[in-house]
C-alpha cells in the first residue's frame, strides 16, 4: 500500500551551510513528486532524510502515519534507488534482489519466488546469476529497481537514478518507469536536476533553491504560471528582457534598450523590486521584417545563426545592444528570414510575465540549457 | 625511421640491478647454506667442497625448532593482536572521521614510522623499567606486588612487536575500507539490515583482501624482526633473527646462518599460504551462516526458461 | 521521537584515541629522559642538557652520523636513477614484461630484511666489494629501488596519457613532451619517494648491521652496539637529535611538495 510522506519544517544545516533551510512538503500517496534543482539546492539531502541517512536538525518526516524523524533507514518502509545504484559488488543479481527480503527472515522459497518476479518484472531474469560488473549501465539501474521494488515499500526513493544512462535509453526508462508507478500504485520521491525528465515524469514538481522550496505545482502550472523568474527560467527555455517596472503602470517594463513591454501576468514581488524582467518563450516568439503594429511587444535584432530542431527553426537574434534571444519559429508559412537579416520579433502581451530580476543571476546561462543555442555555438 | 625498441627497455637498469644484487644474492644463500664451516679459519668462510643438508639437519633440532615456534607464535599472536587493535582504528578513519580530519589523522599514524625504529623500541626499555615509572605507579595502585618484570623476556618482545607494526597493520585495513562506496553501506540499511547485518554481509566481505593483506605483510616483517628482541628480549625473548645474526656475526657459521635464513623464507611462506587457505575458508564461513540467498534450483530453471525464449 | 546518539561512534572514537597515545607514548617517554641528568637512564633525576653535550662531542656518533647520511644519499641516487624510468615504464609501456616483474618487486618487498642481509653479505664478499660505504649504499637501494619505483608508477597512472597526447598534439616531441610535461608533474612524486627511502635508509638497521665494514657504521648501529654497555643519557640525545633531524626534513620535503603540487595543478589546470 502506497503511502503518503509528510516534510514539516525541516532544515538540515552542515557547519554554516543550509542546505535544507524550513522545507515543507506533502507528498500524496500514490503520487509521482519530483524534487527539482540544479546541485547544491538541498534536493539530495531532501531525500537521504526521507531515506533515513541523515537526520535533520529540526522538524518532523511522516511516512504514512509513522513519525520516522530519527528512525534508522532499516526500519522505515521505504527504499531507495541510488544515483550509483550501489549494488553489492561481491553479490549476483539474485543475490543483491534477495538481500531485502532476506533481511525480513522470508523464506527461502518466497524470497525465490520473490527474486523471480522482481527480475522479471525488469525483464532481466536471465541473467540473474551475473555479477553486477558484467552488467551495462542501463541493466545495472534495472537490477537496482528490481531490490529495491522487490520489499513493495509504500514509498519508492529515486535519487536521480537515471542520471548515468545514454539520451535514449534515459528516455525509455522514463516511459516504464512511469508505468511502473501507475501499475504498483506506489509513490515516487524522484530527485532530478533535469527539467525535462521532470515535466515528463511527475504529477507535481518541487522546484528546489538554496535549500528552499521555490514552487510546488504539477508540470503544466509551473510551465505556464511559473511563480519566480527562477523557476520560469529553470523550466524549459526563456527570453528575459531586463528592465525596470513602469511606475504609471505596473502591468509594462520598461527595457533597458528603451522599449516598453506589455505583460498579462505580474508575479508576486516584481511590481516593487527595483529590477525587473519581461519574460517570453521562444516558442512564443514570431519574426517578421516589417515592424508589427497590432500592438504586440516588438524588439529588434540582427539574426546570428539559425539552428534546424526539426519541426521548427530556432532563430539567435542580437538586439543592438549586443543581448542574445531565440526565437523558435515553425517552417511552413511565410518566407522565413535567413541569417544577417534585420528583423522584428514581436509576440502578444498575453504570452509576457514580468518578473522580479532576483535570483536569475544564480542561474546557469541560458544558452547553457538550451540544447539548440549549444549547437549554435558550436557550429559558430 | 623508427628504431624498435623493446617496451620494457626503461626497466631493464632496474632489473639489472636486482639481478646482481637480490637474485644472485638468494642463489648464494641458497648455495651457501649445503656447504659446511672450515674447521680451519684460514680456509674462508665456507667449504663448499661436498655438499650436504647437514646443516638443515643442524637447524631443525629441537633447541632451533623451539626458537622456530616461539617466533612464529610471537609474530602470529602480533598480526592477530595489531589486526585485532587496529581494525576498529581503520573503520573509525574510514567512516567516521571527516575529510578535512582524515589526512591529518592519517599523517600522525604514519608519523612513528619516520621516527628510528629502534628509538621506538629503545623506549619501552624506559617505560617498562623495573625501577621505572610505570613499574612504580603499578606498584602504588596495587596491580603489582613487585617490581615490573616483563623486560628481557618473551612479552615485551610481544609488546614490541605489536606496538612496532600496528600502523603498517592500519593502513592497508585503513585502504581496503575507504574503497568500499558509502552507498553500499547505506543501501543495506535501506534494505532492512541493521549496522551488524550489514557489517558482516557487505564490509567484512569487501574489506577482507586489505585485511589479510595487511596481516600477510606484518607477519612477514615481524617473523624476521631482530631488532625488538635484541633490544626487548634479552636471553629469554629471543627469536629465528638473532639466531641467525649470532650463528653468523658472532660464530661465524655462514652456511649454518644460510640454512636457518631458508628455513625461515619456507616457513612464512608456509603460513602465508595457510593464512590464504583461512581467508577462503573464512568466506566460506560466512556464506554458510548465512545460507544461500535464493534456491538456487528454482530460479535457474526459470532463468534457463526466460533464456530458451530470448533466443 | 528522540534523536538517537551514536554510542558506537563514541566509543570507537575513545579507542582510536587509546592507540593513538599508545603510539605516541614512547616517542615522548624518549624526548623527555633524554633531558634527565642522572647517570642512569631509567631514573629521574634532574632536568639537563648535559647528555647532548656528550653525545655531540663523541666522535665516533658523529662519525656514524656522517656514514648514515652518505649511504641514504648515495642509496637515494641509485634508487632514483633506477627506479623513475622503471616506474614509468610500468605506467606507460606495459607489456608480457609487467607483471613478472611486478612479481620481483613484490619478492623484494616481502623478503624478511634479514634473508636479503645474509645474501648481501655474502654476495658482496664474494664479489670483492669491500668498499664500506657502498656496501651500505647497494644493500638498502634495493628495497628503496622498489619503493620508488611503486611509488612513480602511481603517480604516472594517475596523470594518465591523455596530457602527453595532448602535448604531442601542440607539437611538442616525445622527448620534449617528456621533459616540459610528464617530468615536472612527476615531480611531487620523485621527491615524495626520495624522502622515504632516504628516510628508510637512514634508519635501517638489520643490513647495515651486516654488510657493515669496520670504521663505516651507521648511526643506528652505533645505538644499538652502546646498548650493551648499558643506557646512558648519551642514547636518548642522539636519538631525539635525529628525530628532530628527521622532523626538519619532512617539513622541508612537505613544503617544496606543496609548492610543486600548486605547480602541478596549475599546469594541469591549463591544460585541460
Amino acid at each position: 500500500m502506497a503511502s503518503d510522506v509528510r516534510l514539516d519544517r525541516v532544515t538540515k544545516t552542515y557547519g554554516d551551510f543550509h542546505a535544507v533551510d524550513d522545507v515543507s512538503l506533502h507528498i500524496q500517496a500514490g503520487e509521482f513528486m519530483s524534487v527539482l534543482g540544479s546541485s547544491g539546492a538541498g534536493k539530495s539531502t531532501v531525500l537521504k532524510m526521507v531515506g533515513g541517512f541523515e537526520l535533520p536538525d529540526t522538524g518532523t518526516i511522516t511516512i504514512g502515519e509513522q513519525d520516522v524523524t530519527f528512525a534508522p533507514p532499516y526500519r522505515r518502509d521505504v527504499n531507495t534507488v541510488f544515483q550509483s545504484y550501489a549494488l553489492f559488488p561481491h553479490m549476483t543479481v539474485a543475490e543483491n534482489v534477495a538481500y531485502g527480503p532476506r533481511q525480513d527472515r522470508v523464506s527461502r522459497a518466497e524470497r525465490t519466488t520473490q527474486v523471480r518476479d522482481a527480475l522479471d518484472m525488469v525483464q532481466l531474469l536471465h541473467l540473474a546469476n551475473r555479477k553486477p560488473d558484467q552488467l551495462s549501465g542501463g541493466q545495472q539501474q534495472r537490477v537496482a529497481l528490481a531490490r529495491a521494488l522487490v520489499k513493495r515499500p509504500s514509498v519508492l526513493l529515486l535519487d536521480e537514478p537515471l542520471g548515468a544512462l545514454d539520451r535514449k535509453l534515459r528516455q525509455q526508462m522514463q516511459v516504464e518507469l512511469k508505468l511502473l508507478q501507475h501499475r504498483l500504485e506506489l509513490t515516487f520521491m524522484f530527485v532530478t536536476h533535469d527539467q525535462e525528465e521532470a515535466l515528463a515524469m511527475s504529477d507535481r514538481i518541487a522546484v528546489m533553491r538554496n535549500g528552499r522550496i521555490e514552487q510546488i505545482g504539477s508540470p503544466v502550472e509551473l510551465y505556464d504560471e511559473p511563480r519566480t523568474a527562477y523557476v520560469a527560467g529553470f523550466i524549459g527555455s526563456q527570453n528575459f528582457i531586463g528592465g525596470t517596472i513602469d511606475t504609471t503602470n505596473p502591468e509594462q517594463l520598461i527595457a533597458d534598450s528603451g522599449a516598453v513591454l506589455a505583460a498579462s501576468r505580474v508575479a508576486q514581488g516584481a511590481a516593487t523590486a527595483v529590477r525587473a524582467v519581461a519574460a517570453v518563450r521562444p516558442e512564443n516568439v514570431r519574426l517578421s521584417h516589417e515592424k508589427p503594429t497590432d500592438g504586440s511587444n516588438t524588439i529588434a535584432g540582427r539574426i546570428v545563426t539559425v539552428v534546424m530542431l526539426g519541426d521548427s527553426l530556432e532563430y539567435v537574434l542580437v538586439t543592438d545592444q549586443g543581448q542574445e534571444y531565440l526565437a523558435r519559429v515553425p517552417r511552413f508559412g511565410d518566407r522565413l528570414p535567413e541569417t544577417g537579416e534585420k528583423v522584428w520579433m514581436h509576440w502578444p502581451r498575453e504570452r509576457t510575465s514580468l518578473f522580479s530580476a532576483e535570483g536569475l543571476e544564480q542561474q546557469e546561462p541560458r544558452f547553457a540549457q538550451d540544447q539548440g543555442a549549444q549547437n549554435s555555438r558550436a557550429a559558430g | 625511421m623508427r628504431i624498435r625498441i623493446p617496451r620494457f627497455s626503461m626497466a631493464i637498469p632496474a632489473m639489472a640491478w636486482w639481478a646482481a644484487f637480490f637474485i644472485a644474492p638468494l642463489g648464494a644463500i641458497i648455495y651457501f647454506s649445503f656447504g659446511i664451516k672450515p674447521s680451519d679459519p684460514g680456509a674462508g668462510v665456507v667449504d663448499l667442497t661436498s655438499l650436504s643438508f647437514s646443516n638443515y639437519i643442524a637447524a631443525t633440532s629441537e633447541v632451533y625448532l623451539t626458537v622456530f615456534q616461539i617466533t612464529m607464535r610471537t609474530a602470529g599472536l602480533g598480526t592477530l593482536a595489531c589486526a585485532l587493535v587496529g581494525f576498529p582504528v581503520a573503520y573509525v578513519l574510514a567512516r567516521h572521521i571527516t575529510t578535512r580530519w582524515q589526512p591529518i589523522l592519517l599523517f600522525l599514524l604514519v608519523l612513528p614510522f619516520w621516527i628510528s625504529f629502534l628509538l621506538r623500541t629503545f623506549a619501552w626499555r624506559i617505560i617498562l623499567a623495573p625501577e621505572g615509572v610505570l613499574s612504580h605507579a603499578l606498584q602504588d595502585i596495587g596491580l603489582l606486588s613487585g617490581p615490573l618484570s616483563m623486560l628481557d623476556t618473551n612479552s615485551a618482545v610481544q609488546l614490541g612487536i605489536i606496538y612496532n607494526y600496528l600502523p603498517l597493520m592500519v593502513l592497508p585495513m585503513f585502504v581496503a575500507l575507504d574503497k568500499i562506496d558509502p552507498a553500499l553501506i547505506r543501501g543495506s540499511m535501506d534494505l532492512g539490515a541493521g549496522p551488524v547485518r550489514t557489517f558482516l554481509s557487505i564490509t567484512l566481505p569487501l574489506a577482507l583482501p586489505g585485511i589479510l593483506g595487511g596481516m600477510v605483510l606484518t607477519f612477514i616483517l615481524a617473523s624476521g624482526d631482530y631488532v625488538v628482541p635484541a633490544i626487548l628480549g634479552g636471553a629469554k625473548g629471543l627469536m629465528i633473527g638473532n639466531l641467525v645474526a649470532t650463528q653468523i656475526l658472532a660464530a661465524q657459521n655462514l652456511p649454518m646462518g644460510s640454512a636457518m635464513a631458508v628455513i625461515l623464507i619456507l616457513m612464512i611462506c608456509g603460513i602465508v599460504l595457510s593464512m590464504l587457505m583461512l581467508l577462503m575458508a573464512f568466506r566460506w564461513l560466512l556464506r554458510t551462516i548465512a545460507g544461500p540467498a535464493v534456491d538456487a534450483r528454482a530460479l535457474s530453471v526459470a532463468v534457463a526458461a526466460e533464456t530458451r525464449e530470448r533466443t | 521521537m528522540r534523536r538517537p546518539r551514536n554510542w558506537s561512534r563514541a566509543l570507537l572514537l575513545i579507542w582510536m584515541g587509546l592507540v593513538f597515545v599508545f603510539l605516541f607514548l614512547p616517542i615522548l617517554v624518549v624526548i623527555i629522559y633524554s633531558f634527565n641528568g642522572g647517570r642512569n637512564l631509567y631514573v629521574w633525576t634532574e632536568f639537563s642538557t648535559r647528555w647532548y653535550w656528550v653525545a655531540v662531542h663523541n666522535p665516533r656518533v658523529v662519525n656514524a652520523l656522517i656514514v648514515s647520511l652518505q649511504a641514504a644519499t648515495i642509496s637515494c641516487a641509485i634508487a632514483v636513477c633506477l627506479g623513475v624510468p622503471a616506474g614509468i615504464a610500468l605506467a606507460r609501456r606495459k607489456g608480457m614484461w609487467s607483471p613478472p616483474f611486478m612479481v620481483l618487486l613484490f619478492i623484494i618487498l616481502g623478503t624478511p630484511e634479514l634473508v636479503s642481509a645474509i645474501g648481501q653479505m655474502i654476495w658482496l664478499d664474494r664479489i670483492g666489494l669491500y668498499d664500506g660505504l657502498l656496501r651500505l649504499a647497494v644493500g638498502h637501494s634495493l628495497f628503496n629501488l622498489a619503493v620508488v619505483i611503486l611509488i612513480v608508477r602511481a603517480r604516472a597512472e594517475g596523470l594518465g596519457e591523455a596530457l602527453e597526447d595532448a602535448a604531442a598534439d601542440l607539437g611538442a616531441v616525445p622527448w620534449r613532451a617528456f621533459m616540459q610535461i610528464t617530468l615536472p608533474l612527476m615531480l611531487p612524486a620523485v621527491l615524495a619517494s626520495v624522502l622515504l627511502s632516504f628516510i628508510l635508509s637512514f634508519d635501517d638497521v638489520i643490513i647495515s648491521l651486516f654488510v657493515q665494514r669496520p670504521g663505516t657504521s651507521t648511526l643506528p648501529i652505533q645505538i644499538l652496539s652502546s646498548f650493551k654497555p648499558g643506557l646512558k643519557g648519551d642514547v636518548a640525545a642522539i636519538v631525539v637529535i635525529t628525530l628532530g633531524v628527521t622532523l626538519a626534513g619532512m617539513l622541508v620535503a612537505a613544503l617544496m611538495l606543496r609548492r610543486s603540487d600548486k605547480r602541478g595543478k596549475f599546469l594541469g589546470g591549463a591544460l585541460n
